[in-house]
């Protein structure tokens, strides 16, 4: 439905674009001088009419503004506002061509007919689209920055919750990857690699409609469920979604740019009749995936010959059971509403939509409602000033469950809770089970809400001061408030327990720019400068008691004991000023320099400012004559780049010795909580970027390939220091990484003719991520240089920042039953020690991507998207325990393939071994490959026939649909292999992903 | 009018610019909310009490004194069954330890910064530039910090080294960090534990003539350091290496300190009552952990570490430290199991930490006099003492035919009273005894001086500091 908004807007986009350009208006006006003479001399030969209406395939919503004319002449008309044209033509007819931005041309021979109605197909890749780059927009053909756009068509309508799961897969170079199937979850996104060993500090700035968000990660205690920052926006709500790469689209945004942009445009109303969409959706969800556990009876019997042999009792068994596992699944449901409406008239625009969600996932206790609505308006005085405001509010509450190693976790908790603790006692009451709470209870009857308001807006003002200099203010704000609320009843934890925190973040921030445009000749200088100025204001507010009369009582005031009252906060600064400089010659060469300086309050005085900076060059070839003249490329660029942008993420003081509370025995105490490092300084990503824009076939095929070589140094990263200096770490600029790697992009128009046409799109990011330095102190056995990075892995000169370090584990010997590892001189050995840990992998995938395809035949149309990453692994430490064959509790089924005589190929070592106990210890045996490739989405649609919705009054078009995700998965890994979490690579066991069924209505008036 | 609204528009885009410029200078004005930096930590008598109170809350910590040290030892020697989940504490029952395990780096780790967090109160404390913090305060800061760093040294080569009498002192012990740390990165090497055993001694000694013999409640109480707990751990110490005559001569003052007495039952668990020489404070908001480790999961705890079945055949069935001092909960296999109530507030851990109790110095003295005169009356009348405390019949000097069967009793009556606190380990093995009785599965590799007796230096310490040697079968 919301194509056509897109297009239109583009086309005013470019209008406008064109507009600002004195030069291209008088161009302009003798063009349309031009058409009225040829027009005029037309109608003297006229013989006559042809009239029609000009529709969007997508939406079935009239198009204005199509050129439609006769082909090989210049006759021509633009459609109105009602995509309505009347056209004189010869009496013989001739070919007549529907032309519209960002749709493909049609031509249709006119023969003897009076009325030709025609469809326009969306184009893939509509190379004269406008896209959205940092503080402004750039002509797709002229830019010189590396961005990839994701338009709203791939961003609506998805049964997602937030718009980064949109983002999988549709942009090269951009590795996406939903934490799990958990309401709210948040995604973790890396733009070109990985430059940062810190959790979080590896994540892009995302920007909606010029404010930068808040980018807190808020884990909150729930095994480590970061929450997602962009969850209160409604995909459908978004025009766009802009993910900037190379150092000429990020350096503008100095220390924070060098993880990728994320640019977020909202849908902005548009001249003409006020069109109102409403889309409904409804659907169920399941898991992916189940772990497969021992069962009660499994569970005892295997106890007791695990102590047989070992010498020890046997312990009665209760032939009870419960499978935990499947009590805590059920089937999930989601609901979700929404309504926009879009118009307005010369001076004044508008776009205002709400959204409602309601969904329930698959896991018992968890779900999201959502409420969320968006106003957005322009207003302009004259043809020289303007204002306006976009404003997003949401209001969330999320019913949150645990994920990863955390008790309280029903998938986790599931999986470990003995199968002979039963959920029910015999009277059908919750029973208490301890230290792995009652999940069944715990989601039943406890309460774990998290509830978000969030206000996300700006308004602005844009005036034209003189001819070309264009001056805009904006006031951005971004205001988030957490509140958490847990209540743990007296089932649980014994006389209750009760957990409320407030947290508020409250980012402001004022930027003002002023550009100028200005035509020589054949030349356009383009200039922007700016100064920006941003504050975030943090306070947390959180208490907790104990001790309850009843568990009627949900707030922490009526606990008998208060365990924690903690009031804290943190507030930053950031102060810019930033500039770009864009030179024009003949739209065929094309260069472009930015550059900003940012002061943070993060570093110290004497390090406070840092520069960033970038320079590129591009070559249009496509208008050079001896291309033109091969008569193949209809588009051909060739441009590099080459600059700095940095990384602010390592806390608000990292450079100060830091005394954190530590209270005892009531006295207020004070305990060492950071070292000094007074020496920190601005961490700094350099990146050569060289791109080649092609288009040929018609256009039919477009391809876009880079290559980047991104080195990040001064890496801003806790330096890992023995811990007999009393510190873990202290903050510092460890050393260097290289990203490099290349960036395809193909889109193609397979098949295109009459009523059928075939599509596709691939995206693949090829990756190859070193560490080039870190300090010299640490070397390992074969004296390279490291850092650790967690019990798995290590950062190690020469490999990925993200390498397994672990002993290589061999199997269940055939023959004696016992468990055998690699020693480090490639001997099999039964007692492994840490020094026959070595190299076997890396958590970075070196190739990521997706496919699309889409197709239509009349009035259907099919869409399937895959997602895929290869070549890397995945440490699975849950495995640790499910593997584990002693203590309480429980255990994969596989080990019950105990080893029990030769021959026998095992899961677990022969019982009364030496190994047996020591198998499940850290080694490769938890280490499994992370390729996959997915059906992501797979998307049906139906049109009803214009027929059909013509003849009631003031519809347009109506769309059902029915979609899946995660329909499919190819993996080598038999456990999820998409997860959140820190470090990369690395999980408990990953909470499953959703493969929902969703059917849905769009319809238009 | 409408010429006139450009203009101001103009004005007012102009004056947001240059309000805009105006900001740089404000970033200095952003300074943490939550921390203090570290000058003002020492800079007058009330910030560094507040860094002295810090040690203690590092003491609090589960992984120093706080309970799970505690528990994570018991599992290698014979009072409590394993029944966890954990398999880092798994491994340590089954003596398959390896040297990545994350539970033990944790203990050291923790132990390492409360050492550190000392240092600094023994270096800064003494030029803190406040006219009118005392020198006297300020000594008895110094050797509070002195009295953590010493019993934090004793923890540390007791868990990650052979004890004296492997060697006579002369294995590796751990390495000695006195000074604060200062941004300098040291790769410091292992002492023996004969060089541990000394620094930590020279600290108490060091220590003794500045503290207080007792605190009064509002400044902590017992859980501050005193004389009488100096005396207690130099005591312990000297028994630990054999060197009983100090030993029982340290217990004595202790005994004779009129701030300390036995109690007459066992309700003193959490309380401020002359039974605790020096215990670990905790509340409901300032928690310790045992209760979580010790305790059954009926009650919110783990469940981990009930009573084991070598514990309760050692025990007489009316044995009041049994019948006094437990209950039947559920432990971590689901099973019923009887755990101890030293430790009963689960869902807080509000209960104090024991560290050293009374009891500890007349079983040390007890202990020391037997060592040195075999059979004798004093040692007799202190192991009735406690016999009766625990509603058993006494012993007579003919009960024993030997002083061996005699320090059998001491050791006996030693384990079922000092039980869940932690000692049990240490008490064996510095006696030369195996960590497990006859019969047991891990009997071998549990026999005194045998590898994995004592802890790895975590394998995150010798991969950052190659001038470490890590413990023989890691």
């Amino acid at each position: 439905m919301l194509n056509f908004y897109f297009g239109v807007k583009v086309h005013y986009g470019i209008i406008i674009y064109l507009l600002n350009k004195t030069n291209m208006k008088k161009i302009l006006l003798s063009c349309f001088m031009l058409l009225l003479m040829i027009s005029s001399i037309a109608l003297q030969a006229q013989e006559r009419t042809i009239s029609g209406k000009v529709i969007g395939a997508d939406d079935g919503l009239p198009l204005p503004l199509v050129s439609v004319f006769l082909k090989g002449t210049s006759t021509g008309v633009p459609t109105d506002s009602d995509g309505n044209y009347r056209l004189n033509i010869p009496q013989s007819g001739g070919i007549l061509v529907f032309k519209f931005l960002s749709f493909t041309t049609q031509e249709v021979a006119i023969g003897t007919q009076t009325v030709i109605n025609i469809t326009l197909q969306t184009e893939i890749t509509a190379l004269g689209e406008v896209v959205v780059v940092g503080y402004g927009t750039q002509s797709e053909k002229l830019t010189l920055q590396s961005v990839s756009n994701i338009s709203a068509k791939n961003l609506n309508n998805l049964p997602v919750l937030s718009a980064q799961e949109a983002l999988q897969g549709q942009a090269a170079g951009v590795n996406v990857v939903t934490s799990s199937g958990i309401a709210g979850a948040s995604s973790r996104v890396n733009v070109r690699g990985i430059a940062s060993l810190g959790n979080g500090a590896t994540q892009p700035l995302y920007v909606i409609d010029g404010v930068p968000l808040n980018d807190v990660i808020r884990s909150g205690g729930q095994g480590g469920t970061g929450l997602n920052p962009i969850a209160d926006i409604n995909p459908n709500e978004i025009e766009s979604m802009t993910v900037l790469k190379d150092a000429s689209a990020v350096s503008i945004y100095g220390s924070r740019g060098a993880n990728g942009v994320i640019l977020i445009t909202t849908k902005k109303g548009t001249a003409g009749k006020t069109k109102i969409n409403f889309n409904y959706q409804t659907g169920i969800n399941e898991e992916t995936y189940r772990l497969d556990m021992m069962s009660g009876q499994e569970f005892e019997t295997f106890r007791n010959e695990l102590r047989a042999a070992r010498g020890q009792s046997i312990v009665t068994p209760t032939n009870q059971s419960f499978d935990w596992v499947d009590a805590i699944h059920r089937q999930g449901r989601s609901d979700s509403y929404s309504l926009s409406a879009r118009g307005g008239d010369k001076t004044t625009s508008f776009y205002i939509s709400a959204n409602y969600i309601d969904q329930t996932t698959f896991m018992v206790g968890n779900d999201i409602d959502r409420l969320n609505a968006r106003i957005n308006l322009t207003h302009k005085i004259s043809d020289k000033v303007k204002f306006g405001t976009n404003i997003g509010i949401a209001r969330t509450i999320n019913n949150r469950i645990g994920a990863e190693n955390s008790t309280f976790a029903p998938f986790t908790g599931s999986a470990l809770q003995n199968p002979t603790v039963l959920a029910f006692d015999s009277e059908g009451n919750y029973t208490r089970t301890g230290f792995i709470p009652n999940l069944v209870a715990l989601e039943e009857i406890a309460l774990n809400e998290l509830k978000t308001r969030r206000l996300t807006g700006n308004i602005f003002v844009e005036a034209e001061l003189f001819s070309g200099l264009i001056v805009k203010t904006d006031l951005g704000i971004d205001q988030l408030q957490n509140e958490q609320q847990q209540r743990f009843p007296d089932l649980i934890n014994p006389g209750g327990t009760a957990f409320k925190s407030i947290a508020q973040d409250l980012k402001y921030l004022t930027t003002t720019t002023a550009r100028y445009e200005k035509e020589f000749g054949k030349s356009i200088i383009s200039l922007l400068g700016g100064i920006s100025y941003e504050v975030r204001e943090n306070e947390n507010i959180s208490v907790a008691g104990s001790d309850f009369v009843a568990d009627a009582l949900p707030n922490v005031g009526s606990a008998a004991t208060p365990t924690t009252t903690n009031a804290s906060g943190g507030d930053w600064a950031i102060y810019s000023v930033f500039s770009r400089a864009g030179y024009n010659y003949d739209n065929k060469y094309l260069f472009e320099a930015n550059f900003r300086r940012d002061g943070s309050s993060r570093f110290g005085s004497n390090f406070r400012f840092g520069n960033f900076w970038s320079v590129s060059a591009g070559w249009r070839l496509s208008e050079e004559s001896f291309i033109k003249s091969l008569n193949f490329f209809d588009d051909l660029k060739l441009k590099a780049s080459y600059g700095i942008a940095g990384n602010d993420q390592i806390g608000l003081f990292p450079s100060i010795g830091l005394y954190g509370g530590s209270d005892y025995a009531g006295i207020p105490g004070i305990i060492p909580t950071q070292a000094a490092n007074p020496n920190i300084t601005w961490e700094e990503t350099a990146q050569l970027d060289i791109t080649l824009n092609a288009a040929f076939f018609d256009s039919k095929v477009n391809v876009e390939v880079s290559y980047y070589d991104k080195r990040t140094d001064g890496l801003l990263n806790p330096i890992q220091i023995p811990w007999t200096t009393g510190f873990t770490s202290f903050n510092g600029n460890l050393g260097e990484v290289q990203n490099r790697g290349v960036d395809l992009s193909i889109s193609t128009i397979n098949f295109s003719s009459g009523d059928f046409r075939w599509e596709t799109t691939l995206n693949l990011g090829f990756l190859e991520n070193t560490v080039l330095s870190l300090p010299e102190e640490n070397l390992d056995d074969q004296d390279r240089v490291f850092t650790p990075i967690s019990e798995n892995q290590r950062a190690i000169v020469g490999e990925s920042i993200n390498t397994f370090y672990l002993i290589p584990y061999i199997g269940v010997n055939a023959e004696t039953g016992e468990a055998e590892w690699l020693d480090i001189d490639g001997v099999a050995t039964n007692t492994p020690t840490a020094a026959d840990r070595r190299v076997v992998g890396s958590a970075v995938p070196t190739l990521t991507g997706g496919f699309r395809n889409s197709f239509r035949y009349k009035n259907f149309d099919m869409n399937a998207f895959f997602s895929f990453a290869t070549g890397h692994q995945i440490q699975y430490d849950g495995l640790r325990f499910t593997e584990n064959p002693g203590g309480g509790f429980n255990k994969a089924r596989d080990i019950l393939n105990y080893w029990r005589q030769p021959g026998d190929n095992a899961a677990l070592p022969r019982l009364d071994g030496t190994t047996v106990l020591s198998s499940n210890q850290r080694s490769t045996k938890q280490l499994r490959d992370g390729d996959f490739i997915r059906l992501r989405n797979l998307n049906i649609g139906y049109t009803l026939p214009e027929a059909i919705t013509s003849q009631v009054p003031n519809l347009g078009s109506v769309r059902i649909f029915a979609q899946g995700q995660n329909l499919w998965i190819s993996s080598k890994a038999e456990i999820e292999p998409e997860f959140g979490g820190f470090p990369l690579g690395e999980s408990f066991f990953p909470t499953a992903q959703a493969r929902t069924y969703t059917i849905g209505i769009d319809i238009n008036f | 009018m409408i010429i006139k609204n450009k203009i101001m528009k103009k004005y007012i885009i102009i004056f947001l610019a240059v309000a805009t410029l105006g900001c740089g200078d404000k970033l200095e004005e952003f300074v943490p909310q939550d921390n203090v930096s570290d000058l003002i930590a020492f800079s007058d008598g009330t910030t560094a009490l507040g860094t002295l109170a810090g040690v203690y809350s590092a003491a609090q910590d589960g992984d120093v004194f706080g309970g799970t040290m505690a528990m994570t030892q018991e599992f290698m020697a014979d009072n409590v069954e394993f029944s966890g989940s954990f398999p880092t504490f798994q491994e340590v029952r089954d003596y398959v330890t390896i040297s990545t395990n994350g539970s033990l780096a944790s203990i050291y780790r923790d132990h390492y910064r409360l050492i550190l967090t000392a240092n600094n109160v023994i270096a800064f404390v003494p030029d803190v530039p406040d006219p009118t913090f005392t020198s006297t305060l300020r000594a008895q800061y110094v050797a509070e910090a002195k009295f953590l760093r010493a019993i934090t040294y004793f923890s540390l080569v007791n868990l990650f080294a052979q004890p004296f009498n492997v060697n006579n002192g002369a294995e590796l012990g751990v390495p000695i960090v006195t000074a604060p740390f200062t941004g300098e990165v040291l790769l410091s090497a292992r002492n023996t534990v004969a060089e541990v055993h000394q620094q930590i001694i020279n600290d108490l000694n060091a220590a003794l003539p500045d503290l207080p013999s007792s605190h009064v409640a509002a400044d902590g109480g017992r859980g501050r350091a005193t004389q009488g707990a100096v005396r207690a751990l130099l005591s312990r110490i000297h028994l630990y290496r054999g060197e009983w005559q100090q030993a029982a001569d340290l217990a004595q003052l202790v005994i004779g300190d009129t701030q300390y007495a036995l109690a007459t039952d066992y309700s003193f668990f959490g309380q401020d009552v002359p039974e605790h020489v020096w215990t670990i404070k905790n509340s409901a908001i300032d928690q310790g952990s045992y209760a979580t480790w010790f305790n059954g999961s009926d009650v919110s705890a783990r469940g981990d570490a009930p009573f084991s079945p070598f514990l309760l055949a050692a025990s007489a069935a009316n044995d009041r430290r049994v019948t006094d001092l437990s209950r039947i909960g559920v432990d971590a296999e689901n099973r019923n199991s009887l755990f101890t109530t030293k430790y009963p507030d689960a869902v807080n851990n509000s209960d104090d930490s024991p560290v050293i109790r009374t009891t500890e110095i007349y079983l040390n003295r007890a202990e020391a006099l037997a060592e040195l005169n075999g059979v004798n009356a004093e040692s007799l009348q202190i192991i009735n003492t406690l016999r009766t405390r625990a509603g058993l019949p006494s012993f007579v000097t003919g009960d024993f035919a030997s002083s061996a069967a005699f320090m059998n009793t001491i050791l006996d009556e030693r384990r079922k009273e000092l039980a869940f606190e932690g000692h049990r380990r240490n008490d064996l093995l510095r006696k030369g005894r195996n960590l497990r009785p006859i019969g047991d599965t891990n009997f071998a590799a549990a026999a005194f001086g045998q590898n994995l007796t004592i802890f790895p230096i975590p394998q995150r310490e010798m991969d950052l500091n190659t001038n470490l040697v890590q413990n023989s079968g890691y």
